[in-house]
């Protein structure tokens, strides 16, 4: 066996997180990121934990390195070949606007230049039917012609007209061009409608295929040199991994690869807590990122925009972020009302509390004044904070707000609560689902000082936090299974449609869907397969997934999924249209790991963490809640809850990692792995009742 | 200053706004018409029980604005008493408020605890509503029975049942009844899904706290807009501007506006604007005021809540009987899409001189409305459909103006070519930008789009059009020296011809750019051109690395370079 | 002193009646006020305020015309 390693490359921090799967011992390590030289900080981590790079059996890698080149704009650069007319799709866009009234707002720029953006003589009609086939000398001139003078990277991107219906003219390029240049193929990467969107997805993975295989390249060679020449993934968008070889062929598909480690360690700790609906609420120093989570994993979309304008078409953990995070600065607008973030103080100055001379107030200030945060115990006594500095930062706020620091910190930790109360509602609304039935999965450095209150705020009444919520992203990497997506845009209606037809595509589907789940890293075992059908009413432009049941897919079968459809439509939208034919528009195959994750057990207990040893003991310290101001407190480590029952709020429980805030009308109780449960108990007036909006849907 | 915690304010602000936003992603998941679920053409507002609007979110500005009107008439028209749980009222009446006829508002009212709260809305443009024209952008209508159905104030739905007699009348008279079942029922669903999000937020913290809120919310909006209106010099500013004709009569269409500061209140004039005319570019009240709000919210902070109160300090004086403010039975379709924008332009240029770092050039300002339909030949079954394009945005003193976006009364997408085509017998030749589109100066005006589109093996599609900016002197203007952006145009070559020319050419309509009901066959294609925004500043003066890239990137020709730019190669 | 006075409407009326100052739709009501000697219909006394204040101001001075 060996010891398996999952790792994550934050901006500030890159996180390791291993577990010797013979022994049960678990490692931890934490280096400074390094943007510029990404390979460095991997090393660095391996080297500074606490085991011998030789015995490493397995690593996954949770990386920025893609979404870094986007951000940054030095991918390669791309030659965008597509049908003849519609070489501007890129530059046109969609046409909308980010704001309803901003003269200043710019489109954001395509990743491909105008010039480079070529159009080729072939065609196909909206049946997939070729009315002009490919001339691949036309082909070889073009990107000869184009491309002769490339100094640096250069890499093709292909997008024709109605290619998901009928992928032969983009097949054709690559046979043109043979192995001497790199070619992205739109159909291969999103294979669905829309030429702009699909088109982008091209264009980003030729964009960055360079730069994932010289990285790939760089750590196979490190790897090597330090003895742990194992074999290792990439984290994948859609929270699945892929063998290192696999990813570089499909850069886009590792795009978002350092945000889906969260949701996947969130997932893990829903699971372990029994929570079959949850969100994540990971927040850090910058942001607060929110997902869904649906029966123990995260949910996904093929929506995911870089910016606005600049959509990423490929499965990805649906993931929203907003600018709220301990270093989120408070400040006055305009109109005289506060607001907290987006604006950021970072870690550099940081809040005014770090005594790097920042003056501006942030959460983190907010919260030391507050009592929350011990100022002597702040990642594990390795950073003093100085209280005043928070008092003073306050103070100058309160001045033109009225009131005194303490009303102003509180207002700041309402204001920020009530925004990500709201990304967490915006997150399952557009699911159709009510938060009030989830479970918030509290990470990051300040995600379980602010969860309980947020919880309160939508409705929820349990939160979950997970051990060692700081590098959940890291353990989610760890975590993480060979995932496939397989997708097929199809074109069948209801009315015409055969049971037999569909299982015979699904067929196909399943079996590519295994072979690629084998080439991307499976220990040999065979993986669960789910069937889903993107179904939409005859005219409507957009559709929902209805999972296809196990088993022999017959009429019977057939009319049950499309019942279902009704009924979710219903169910989400408040009507249905019996009598209207169903459009399925796309199959989908999923394939995954069997079983959940079969890691040693955790533990609160790790190899690696440098803090000051905590008091066993209990302290009282005076916090403040919303409700009824400062009270004496209990002050605990979170080590000394383990196997001590349930305890009443208010309580604070302090880690390296974070505190968690237990305000009065929770409770809070550690299982015997150490995994934190809060429950609300009612009794808090501030809260909402279900009542009359349980009203019947017409 | 308050008497709620501003932190509350803050908190029930943002539920509000997100309500409506609420209300929008389900309008886009359930809508049939791709002007709906594409184009995203529609609006959710939140009301409060006097008509006051107290949230809204960010899908429509015309409609919004609009809605500001429709609700708050119609509920002095009906009676606060005449409204029952469950009830829902439609109206598209352009006389009564609305933008343009084919918009539909549907109303709501949220009644808590036995008590009227206040109302939902939402605004949405139906494709095909009948009249003289498929796809009702009749170009050429003199009168307001030829655009459509025109639907005063009624009860679509009494106590949550449909009126069935009503919706059978309405989808009798349109030509694609089963996309006005499947769209008003998207609107009408996303309305109960405000409710219940209404209720909710009173349940959590009291009917009365929020009213007090709400009015606290608009106080507080129009106290900022105050703010920003006394910050702008004191004085009257004038513009005047034209449509090249309205469809009807081949001649110009003059516009003029008086925009007077007076401390803390704008009064914004129209006096002096030309008669209504007998085509269809009148701006109906609801076009005029939603111009001004819309010129007003692009010149101020952005962040300023938009509720009644920050419209409050603004007045508008639009003259019915005038272009600004057509009267029953004067036709209004073009209006909104074609001489919204214009009045942006106009308040805007008028406050140029004392505002320039916040102002832009004219933008291409036409929609490009492009209407068709017909029986698909491969299905046998009607459509139609209502298509437009982005146009060049004006530069500002800081940067180039946007490329190909849509006009600043909407915020429709485009639909993707490959939607298009499965829908339509329709085949589309080419997408592009328009070189050299985008009016020449110190920043550079945005570029518009050529389409080009052939009709298919054995269809027959009826055409209508209405454009702007075709001809004449009335290209959009620039600032301080920057020059006009490039002509719009719609010209057809037939099946079997060389050239492209005007509808005016080869059809003898009474205009180029606007026109009704023209039948096109196999083989016949039409090119749209959108046209381009304008300069701002010299052109002499732009920065010699932005020639060079605009070269480069093909955006600007060699010959522009040398003789607008003065370009000289390096 | 202004008075408010009920629109009346027949079923087959349906025309909507503008205010004579701003041009807004009056749905119910009118207000109908007195300024500078003639009698006028306004949709409500802000707008007779407007009247007053910016409306026959203007008319009495002189009128250019823009650009």
């Amino acid at each position: 066996m060996g010891i398996r390693v999952g790792i994550d490359t934050g901006g500030t921090f890159t996180d390791l997180v291993a577990v010797d799967e013979d022994s049960g011992a678990w490692y931890v390590a934490k280096v400074p990121s390094n943007p510029s030289r990404p390979v460095e900080a991997l090393t660095a981590a391996l080297e500074q934990a606490e085991f011998d790079p030789g015995d490493v059996s397995f690593i996954v890698v949770g990386t920025t390195i893609g979404i870094n080149a986007v951000l940054t704009r030095t991918g390669a650069r791309v030659l965008f070949l597509t049908t003849k007319g519609f070489e501007d799709i890129p530059h046109i866009q969609r046409i909308n606007r980010k704001n309803h009234y901003d003269f200043a707002w710019r489109k954001p720029a395509p990743l491909a230049r105008r010039r480079d953006c070529i159009g080729i003589d072939e065609r196909l009609d909206a049946e997939g039917t070729i009315v002009r086939a490919l001339d691949a000398d036309e082909v070889r001139a073009a990107v000869a012609e184009h491309g002769g003078d490339a100094d640096g990277d250069l890499a093709v991107a292909v997008c024709f007209l109605f290619s998901y219906l009928n992928p032969d003219n983009e097949l054709a390029v690559r046979e043109a061009l043979g192995d001497d240049v790199s070619v992205s193929l739109s159909h291969e990467i999103a294979p669905i409608w829309r030429e702009y969107e699909r088109g982008t997805a091209a264009i980003l993975d030729a964009y960055l295929k360079p730069t994932v295989k010289r990285y790939v390249a760089g750590v196979d060679e490190a790897l090597e040199a330090q003895g742990a020449g194992a074999r290792w993934s990439l984290l994948k968008s859609n929270g699945g991994h892929a063998l290192s070889a696999e990813s570089s062929r499909r850069p886009a598909h590792v795009l978002l690869s350092g945000i889906a480690g969260g949701a996947i360690g969130a997932s893990f700790y829903a699971r372990a807590a029994d929570a079959p609906r949850g969100v994540m609420l990971d927040m850090g120093g910058t942001s607060c990122d929110v997902c869904l989570l649906v029966d123990g994993a995260p949910l996904f979309s093929s929506e995911y925009e870089i910016e606005f304008g600049l959509p990423v078409a490929v499965p990805t953990v649906s993931t929203k972020t907003i600018g709220a995070g301990g270093g989120s600065i408070g400040w006055i607008d305009p109109g005289g009302f506060l607001q907290v973030g987006p604006q950021s103080a970072g870690a550099d100055p940081g809040p005014a509390c770090y005594g790097r001379g920042a003056e501006e107030p942030t959460l983190t200030d907010a919260n030391v004044v507050l009592g929350r945060l011990n100022p002597d115990y702040f990642l594990g006594g390795n950073l003093a904070l100085d209280a005043s500095r928070s008092h003073t930062a306050l103070e100058r706020l309160a001045e033109r707000l009225g009131g005194d620091a303490v009303s102003v910190a509180s207002s700041m930790v309402r204001i920020a609560n009530e925004n990500m109360a709201n990304a967490v509602r915006i997150v399952t609304v557009e699911e159709g689902v009510d938060p009030r039935d989830h479970a918030l999965v509290a990470m990051g450095g300040a995600g379980p000082t602010h969860a309980a209150e947020i919880a309160e705020a939508i409705g929820v009444d349990r939160v979950v936090v997970p051990l060692h919520p700081g590098l959940t992203s890291a353990f989610g990497a760890l975590a993480a299974d060979v995932r496939v997506d397989e997708v097929k845009s199809v074109s069948l209606t209801s009315t015409t449609a055969t049971a037999s037809e569909v299982a015979a595509l699904f067929d196909d589907l399943q079996a590519t869907a295994v072979a690629s789940f084998h080439a991307q890293g499976s220990t040999g075992e065979e993986p669960v397969t789910i069937r889903t059908i993107a179904m939409r009413y005859e005219g409507q432009n957009y559709e929902q997934e209805i999972p296809v049941p196990d088993g022999a897919l017959d009429d019977a079968m057939l009319e049950r999924v499309l019942e279902r459809y009704h009924e979710l439509h219903h169910e989400f939208y408040g009507y249905r249209l019996d009598g209207l034919p169903v459009e399925l528009v796309r199959l989908l195959v999923t394939a995954t790991a069997d079983g959940a994750g079969t890691l040693p057990s955790l533990s609160l207990d790790v190899r690696g963490r440098t803090a000051a040893p905590q008091d066993a003991g209990e302290r009282t310290a005076d916090v403040h809640f919303a409700d009824g101001g400062f009270r004496p407190t209990p002050v605990v480590a979170r080590s000394a809850l383990a196997g001590t029952g349930e305890r009443a709020g208010p309580l604070i429980v302090e880690s390296m990692d974070t505190t968690v805030v237990v305000p009065p009308g929770w409770t809070i109780s550690s299982d015997a792995v150490g995994i934190l449960d809060l429950r609300r108990s009612g009794g808090d007036t501030t809260t909402t009742t279900a009542g009359a909006s349980q009203e019947a849907r017409a | 200053m308050t008497q709620i915690d501003p932190v509350q304010l803050t908190i029930i602000n943002n539920s509000f706004v997100n309500i409506c936003r609420e209300m929008g992603i389900t309008m886009t998941r359930t809508a049939f018409s791709p002007i709906f679920n594409e184009g995203l053409d529609f609006s959710c507002v939140l009301f409060d029980r006097n008509g006051n609007m107290i949230g809204q979110a960010e899908f429509c500005p015309a409609q919004l604005a609009a809605s500001l009107f429709i609700v708050r008439w119609t509920v002095e028209e009906l009676g606060v008493d005449s409204f029952e749980p469950g009830d829902v009222v439609l109206h598209n009446d352009p006389y009564r408020g609305g933008a343009h006829i084919p918009e539909h508002s549907v109303i709501r009212p949220v009644f808590h605890d036995g008590e009227l709260w206040g109302f939902v809305a939402n605004v949405g443009h139906l494709a095909e509503i009948g009249g003289k024209a498929v796809g009702s952008f009749a170009a050429d209508a003199t009168e307001v029975f030829q655009e459509g159905l025109r639907i005063p104030p009624v009860k679509i739905v009494s106590r949550d049942e449909n009126n069935m007699d009503l919706w059978r009348l309405i989808m009798a008279n349109h030509r694609t009844p089963r996309n006005t079942w499947g769209d008003l029922n998207a609107q009408i669903g996303s309305l109960r899904v405000a409710e219940r999000r209404v209720i909710e937020l009173l349940d959590r913290y009291g009917a009365e706290f929020v009213t007090q809120a709400a009015e606290e919310l608009m106080d507080y909006s129009e106290r900022w807009m105050r703010s920003e209106i006394s910050a702008i010099p004191d004085g009257s500013y004038e513009f005047t501007d034209w449509m090249e004709d309205d469809g009807v009569v081949d001649e110009p269409v003059r516009f003029h506006v008086t925009v007077t500061i007076d401390g803390d209140r704008m009064i914004v004039d129209w006096t002096g604007s030309a008669p209504q005319v007998r085509g269809p570019i009148n701006a109906t009240y609801g076009v005029t005021a939603g111009a001004v709000y819309n010129a007003v919210f692009h010149l101020t902070d952005s962040a300023i809540p938009k509720n009644s109160g920050a419209y409050r300090p603004i007045y508008i004086i639009a003259p019915p009987g005038t272009v600004a403010n057509v009267v029953y039975p004067g036709p209004s379709v073009g209006g909104n899409t074609e001489t919204h924008p214009k009045l942006v332009d106009m308040v805007t240029g008028a406050l140029a001189p004392v505002m320039r770092e916040k102002v832009a050039a004219a933008e291409g300002a036409s929609a490009c409305n492009f209407l068709f339909g017909g029986v698909h030949p491969k299905t046998g079954e009607f459509y139609a459909n209502y298509h437009l394009e982005g146009c060049g945005w004006g530069a500002k003193d800081y940067d180039d103006g946007n490329d190909c976006t849509i006009v600043v009364n909407g915020n429709c997408r485009n639909t993707p070519v490959e939607i298009f085509e499965t829908r339509y017998p329709l085949e589309t030749v080419e997408y592009s930008l328009i070189q050299d589109s985008g009016g020449a100066g110190r920043h550079r005006g945005g570029l518009g789009t050529r389409r080009i589109m052939r009709i298919g093996p054995g269809a027959e599609v009826t055409a209508s059009a209405l454009f702007d900016r075709t001809k004449g002197e009335f290209r959009a203007w620039g600032l301080e020296g920057g020059q006009p952006g490039g002509y719009g145009a719609i010209r057809v070559k037939r099946a079997g011809e060389t050239e492209f020319r005007t509808f005016q050419e080869v059809y003898g309509t009474v205009s180029a750019s606007k026109f009704t009901n023209i039948v096109l066959r196999e083989g016949d294609e039409v090119m749209l051109d959108a046209p381009g925004g304008g300069g701002f500043g010299d052109p002499l003066e732009r920065d010699r690395d932005a020639v060079a890239r605009d070269l480069e990137e093909g955006i600007v020709s060699a010959g522009a370079a040398r003789e607008l730019y003065g370009w000289a190669a390096r | 002193m202004g008075r408010w006075e009920p629109i009346v409407t027949q079923v087959w009326d349906t025309v909507v009646t503008p205010c004579d100052c701003c041009g807004q739709v009056v749905a119910s009501r009118l207000w109908v006020a007195e300024v500078d000697g003639e009698e006028h219909r306004f949709c409500s006394t802000r707008c007779e305020e407007l009247y007053a204040t910016y409306v026959v101001p203007q008319r009495q001075g002189p009128v250019t015309d823009g650009a």
